[in-house]
């Protein structure tokens, strides 16, 4: 038997088989959940290397599942951090009601997502995408009552995105009587100026929505929030980057790469995706500033993570092999420290039940493995050698330079020395400042959850240590499957035009440094005083009401004051607004239907003396 | 042609009442007055002036002087229908007139919008 | 081996007359009575499909060959929806048999059986006064029906049903009428070729008549100010009956005319452009409606909508499109109004406020409505998305992509006001308050056997649509029509 329909088969049938068998017990429906993904990410790692294809018609159209190096390389992450979250789940999960439902839309969305990756043609992609859309809404809404205006915004822009995309792909359809990428590939050039612009938008339309792209990004943060944060961390980590394997696919397949060829070149790059670049640093740039100053630890994340997935636009825009190859790198990286951080942070909720900073503080002697987990998940997002977030970054740096497009290159710097900003209050917030009497006794996780994040954690480790492993990956996906010519890299060396980087080095320096400091600080540590997290010294005077104690409340008060003028003017609003006069604005129909009978009447009388009166036009 | 002057008079008549009228039975007069017309109009396309009865009862009758057999059987079919329909309104209205103690249809909008 | 299918028009009908004096003798016989006849119907309807898939089925009535005498035609089409309305009739019987409680028993059991005789003979006759005759049948039992509840709003939406309606049928005898006259036959097969021959003026008047007759029952806009009250006030399982079966047979009156009968092209723009304006208005009104029938009431209007605009485009795919979203809508619909019903029943109120918690409290037909919910909203892997996948490719790949992109707006808004009562149900604290504790095992068995069709159709959609192309090539080859029937029995 093929294997793609097999991992598929084995995937939705244990969604299933999670729902009605684990009505029996808890250990059953993660039970099965669990298995299903190990067993199908076993057959998923056989296909490494091969090209499959399954063919088969259904409802009159041919569909095709495939797999080749750049599907893998996603479904690489969608069973990574998938079994991982699946782990998690067994520990954060336990107690709360209706787990047979969340392992239900779990694995039916793990499946979708991987039938997306797999699937070679427009149709199938459409209907697992759509797939993906309802059953990922499902877990938006698990935690009922507050859930539900985020769920319904997120599936309704969602909806919006799926059928503009839905448009486009019976646009190309009817012109070329395929659904499969490749007679796409072929026929591309085909097609007129407008029709290209048009799907090109379209399918924007689509996958900004759902790789969060300003200004598509309104559902994120709101739904980011209210799902469970085993779910957030996939949801932000694997299916966030269904838009940006979207992207890749517009870009680079379904275009064949020719789209230089029928718009201008701005900086060697095509409009269409300078335009997209532009896009993504703006995203990044503005999802920052607004990510410093959100008092959830969780909105915090979603805005980082809409800046984040902003770089990986910004990345793919660029086009040459160093600015795809570095958005492809930082993918990974961003599923990496996006699951660690939101992982972490489901940790901390699972223990205190919050996730405000102005409720936190002081974790850290209480949760250390948490405590490191995201230390090292801020050194990642913060792109700081020697963790891999640094190698990712530096390689879409220097496409930016490579190109000389010099505002975008500002605008990305400023976007990642703000994010070290929201990266500093995330940890402070939560770890350091003072604790709270109530959580003086709580207590580390269990390894269930813990194992996950940690493991997360050596890989970005590792990556920081060995990027090539991955470059490889991304160097086989552009030859094969993008058509781009990798660009060159060395065993632990990232070249650029000013010099290379060894990471090898760089891994070194920073581990004796370390090993330095941290011998010095143990020798040095009897002599100092151990301070209590409540020893504040307010200079002999008694600090009054007014006096805010707490660090975490009004942290960094001057930027909020400086930048709230801009952070004031939100898309969001401004889409509910619209929404609710254009409800208004449809509701005014229903008073068509009077409830007076002769008026029914009298419409079908003048409908038939209408149509009468323009009988002539029918014959 | 005076036949379908009458019957086209009876179906404006009965679509005015069913349009103008408030009163409820009167709509289902109307409603029965324009059932009455398309009867007529239905007969008078088969009525042939100084034809008879299409019944073979002598063997000297022939198919040509007749009348057309099949709008009368139409027509009988559609007058049970009107009947069945008149009859099920009036009982509708005898209910509705025990509910809302009126027979003003402009009155009895409880379902609207 | 099939019977007679004249029996499938003739055995409901003696049934329902029947029924009363049955009635008389045990009160209980009389709710499985429609079952079996149903279910009867059905049968002969899957035994009569690979039959008529080959050759159109003509049956002779007191050998009268065909064009004279009345006839049954039963090609892919007729025997397609006849298979709807029995399939659906015979689900929703089942959900009738705990259902309707009420008294007089009896009598709603015999009416919901001459509805689905009407309805059935609608789709198979042959002759263009007895599709009138029928279209009767349908709609008297529709009035009563729709005034089965004793209740102040039943009597008055069954008025303005009643009063619309009876115009309609009118405007249809007229056009039959004028027909007639005209080409001196009844018989659809010989009026179809006759009419070519016909002053093209009193023929598209003719077909006004009718369209306007049929589109009344098909719930075309402006015509169908009569659905969202007598949806409403009707008992549960009439409203599942409405969307399923009425409304299919006069959709099929509706293209079994225009395509076969008359040969204006301009009424398919016509058509399509209705069907859009349906589609809109329906879904807009649909979006703050307060009370959950009404809601879906709307919603089918809309459906029928974009069935009209498949039908419309008058080609191959397209009016497969339009039937499989028929086929899809006489399912999901009844589903729909079954589930939400029984939570009316439970909640005792009609409004979607009360439905609040109902997630909680009855999880199974929650889950029953939710599911509807997403399947009519056409997501993967429901049924409802193929049909609306074929319906919109086809508009598209026909050069409209402007109301393609309408229609897609329209199943925006549509998933709005869907989610937003399957959010109610699942979201929102329960009210306190008196509610009846009463199950109904046969409710539960009809809206799983719904259930499992729209998964496996949605599943497995080529199944369905080896039957439907057959279907819309009947309605797309009227010669080969003409040609079967008039050389029947020779």
């Amino acid at each position: 038997m093929n294997t793609i329909p097999l991992i598929l088969l084995l995937l939705f049938g244990s969604a299933l088989l999670a729902y009605f068998v684990g009505k029996i017990n808890f250990v059953l429906k993660v039970g099965i959940a669990l298995a299903g993904l190990l067993v199908s990410s076993y057959f998923f790692l056989t296909l490494y290397g091969l090209s499959e294809k399954f063919i088969f018609h259904l409802a009159g159209f041919e569909l095709t599942w495939q797999i080749n190096s750049l599907s893998w390389f996603f479904g690489m992450l969608i069973f990574g951090l998938g079994i991982l979250v699946a782990i998690y789940s067994t520990v954060y999960m336990r107690g709360k009601e209706r787990v047979d439902f969340y392992c239900f839309a779990l694995c039916t969305t793990i499946a979708s997502m991987f039938g997306i990756v797999v699937s070679g043609d427009l149709l199938s992609f459409f209907f697992f995408w759509e797939i993906m859309t309802w059953s990922s809404f499902l877990l938006v809404i698990y935690y009922r009552y507050e859930a539900q205006t985020a769920g319904i915004k997120y599936f309704v822009m969602s909806a919006i995105g799926a059928y503009s995309m839905l448009i486009a792909i019976l646009m190309i359809y009817a012109r070329l009587g395929s659904f499969s990428f490749q007679a796409l590939s072929a026929g591309w050039q085909g097609f007129s100026l407008g029709t290209q612009i048009a799907i090109i938008i379209l399918f924007v339309m689509a996958f900004g929505v759902k790789a969060a792209m300003m200004p598509l990004h309104t559902w994120a943060p709101e739904a980011y929030a209210i799902s469970p944060s085993s779910f957030t961390s996939l949801f932000s980590g694997v299916l966030s980057k269904m838009g940006i394997y979207g992207f890749v696919l517009l870009f680079y397949v379904f275009s064949a790469g020719k789209l230089s060829a029928s718009f201008v070149d701005i900086h060697g790059t095509s409009l269409p995706g300078y335009i997209l670049a532009w896009f993504g640093a703006l995203s990044a740039l503005i999802a920052t500033l607004i990510a410093i100053v959100q008092d959830d630890a969780k909105k915090l994340l979603a805005y980082s993570s809409v800046g984040q997935l902003g770089y990986i636009i910004l990345g793919l825009g660029l086009g040459s092999s160093i600015g795809v190859s570095g958005a492809l790198f930082h993918a990974v990286n961003h599923t990496i420290f996006k699951g660690m951080l939101f992982l972490a942070v489901g940790a901390v909720f699972y223990r205190t039940g919050t996730r405000k900073f102005s409720e936190l503080g002081g974790l850290i002697s209480r949760m250390p493995y948490t405590f490191f987990v995201v230390l090292l998940g801020i050194i990642t997002i913060a792109g700081i050698p020697p963790l891999s977030g640094f190698g990712s970054k530096w390689l879409i740096y220097e496409a930016i330079i490579q190109k000389k497009m010099v505002f975008l290159a500002v605008v990305t710097f400023a976007a990642s020395t703000a994010s070290f900003m929201y990266c500093y209050r995330l940890i402070f917030g939560i770890f350091l400042g003072q604790r709270d009497e109530k959580y003086d006794d709580v207590k580390e996780v269990p390894w269930a959850m813990r194992g996950p994040m940690l493991l997360l954690s050596l890989f970005t480790i590792y990556l920081g240590f060995y990027p090539y492993h991955l470059l490889n990956l991304i160097a086989e996906v552009e030859k094969t499957v993008l058509g781009i010519h990798p660009f060159a890299y060395g065993q632990s060396v990232l070249f650029s035009r000013f010099g290379s980087v060894d990471t090898m080095t760089v891994m070194n320096v920073v581990a004796v440094v370390f090993v330095i400091v941290f011998v010095l600080f143990s020798l040095l540590y009897k002599r100092s005083r151990k301070v209590g997290l409540k020893d504040i010294h307010t200079s002999g005077e008694i600090p009054g009401e007014e006096i805010n104690l707490h660090y975490a409340i009004d942290f960094y008060q001057p930027f909020s004051r400086g930048v709230g003028a801009v952070l004031k003017r939100s898309a969001d609003r401004l889409y509910m607004n619209f929404a609710s006069n254009m409800e208004g604005l449809f509701d005014m129909m229903r008073y068509i239907y009077t409830g007076n009978g002769q008026t029914y009447v009298m419409y079908v009388i003048v409908f038939l003396a209408f149509v009468l009166a323009f009988s002539s036009w029918l014959i | 042609m005076i036949y379908y002057v009458a019957a086209f008079s009876l179906i404006l008549i009965g679509t005015y009442a069913v349009l103008v009228k408030k009163n409820m039975v009167k709509i289902v007069l109307g409603l029965s007055l324009i059932d009455s017309g398309v009867n007529i109009l239905l007969i008078s396309l088969g009525y042939i002036k100084g034809k008879t009865a299409p019944i073979f009862s002598t063997p000297a009758l022939k198919a040509q002087n007749m009348v057309d057999p099949i709008p009368q059987a139409l027509v009988l079919t559609a007058i049970v229908i009107g009947l069945a329909v008149t009859a099920l309104a009036l009982t509708i209205v005898i209910r509705l007139y025990d509910h809302h103690k009126t027979l003003d249809i402009s009155k009895i909008r409880e379902l609207k919008w | 081996m099939y019977l007679d299918p004249v029996l499938m028009i003739a055995v409901p009908l003696f049934a329902a007359f029947l029924i009363p004096i049955l009635g008389k003798i045990n009160k209980n016989i009389a709710k499985y009575v429609p079952v079996l006849v149903i279910g009867f119907n059905l049968y002969e309807a899957v035994m009569l499909l690979p039959v008529s898939m080959i050759k159109p089925v003509i049956v002779i009535i007191a050998a009268w060959r065909p064009p004279l005498g009345i006839n049954l035609t039963i090609g892919p089409l007729g025997n397609m929806l006849a298979l709807i309305i029995s399939l659906v009739g015979f689900i929703v019987s089942i959900y009738n048999i705990k259902f309707v409680e009420e008294e007089p028993n009896e009598k709603f059991h015999m009416l919901f059986m001459l509805l689905v005789a009407g309805a059935t003979g609608m789709v198979l006759t042959g002759d263009i006064f007895n599709l009138f005759v029928f279209l009767e049948i349908t709609s008297i039992s529709s009035y009563a029906l729709t005034a089965f509840i004793r209740h102040r709003d039943s009597a008055e939406a069954a008025f303005k049903y009643l009063v619309i309606g009876s115009i309609s049928s009118t405007f249809v005898l007229l056009g039959v009428a004028l027909i007639y006259a005209t080409t001196g036959t009844l018989n659809m097969a010989d009026i179809a070729q006759k009419i070519q021959s016909v002053d093209p003026k009193i023929a598209v008047t003719a077909m006004i008549l009718l369209v306007t007759g049929f589109g009344v029952e098909a719930e075309m806009f402006p015509l169908n100010g009569w659905a969202p009250d007598a949806y409403s006030q009707a008992p549960t399982p009439v409203s599942a009956a409405f969307g399923g079966i009425v409304v299919k047979a006069g959709m099929y009156g509706l293209a079994r005319l225009i395509f076969t009968i008359f040969n204006f092209h301009g009424i398919f723009y016509f058509l399509l452009i209705m069907g859009i304006i349906t589609l809109l208005i329906a879904e807009m009104s649909a979006l703050r409606q307060k009370q959950i029938k009404r809601m879906l009431a709307f919603s089918s209007i809309g459906q029928m909508g974009l069935v009209m605009m498949a039908l419309g485009l008058a080609t191959q795919e397209g009016v497969v499109g339009g039937l499989f979203q028929m086929f899809n809508h006489a399912i999901i619909k009844p589903l729909l109004f079954l589930s939400a019903g029984y939570l009316v029943f439970y909640s005792g109120s009609k409004n979607i406020e009360d439905l609040d918690g109902m997630g909680r409290l009855k999880p199974l037909t929650s889950f029953f409505f939710a599911f509807g919910a997403f399947a009519i909203m056409g997501l993967p892997p429901f049924s409802g998305f193929w049909s609306k996948l074929i319906i919109i490719s086809e508009t598209i790949r026909n050069g409209f992509v402007v109301l393609a992109a309408l229609a897609l707006i329209g199943s925006v808004i549509e998933a709005v006001y869907y989610l937003r009562v399957v959010g109610r149900l699942y979201f929102k604290k329960p009210h306190e308050g008196e509610r009846t504790h009463y199950v109904h095992p046969t409710a539960i068995v009809a809206m799983t056997l719904l259930t499992l069709i729209v998964l496996f159709v949605g599943l497995y959609p080529d199944f369905l649509m080896t039957y439907l192309k057959p279907a819309a090539a009947e309605l797309l080859n009227k010669s080969a029509y003409i040609k079967d029937v008039l050389t029947a029995g020779l």
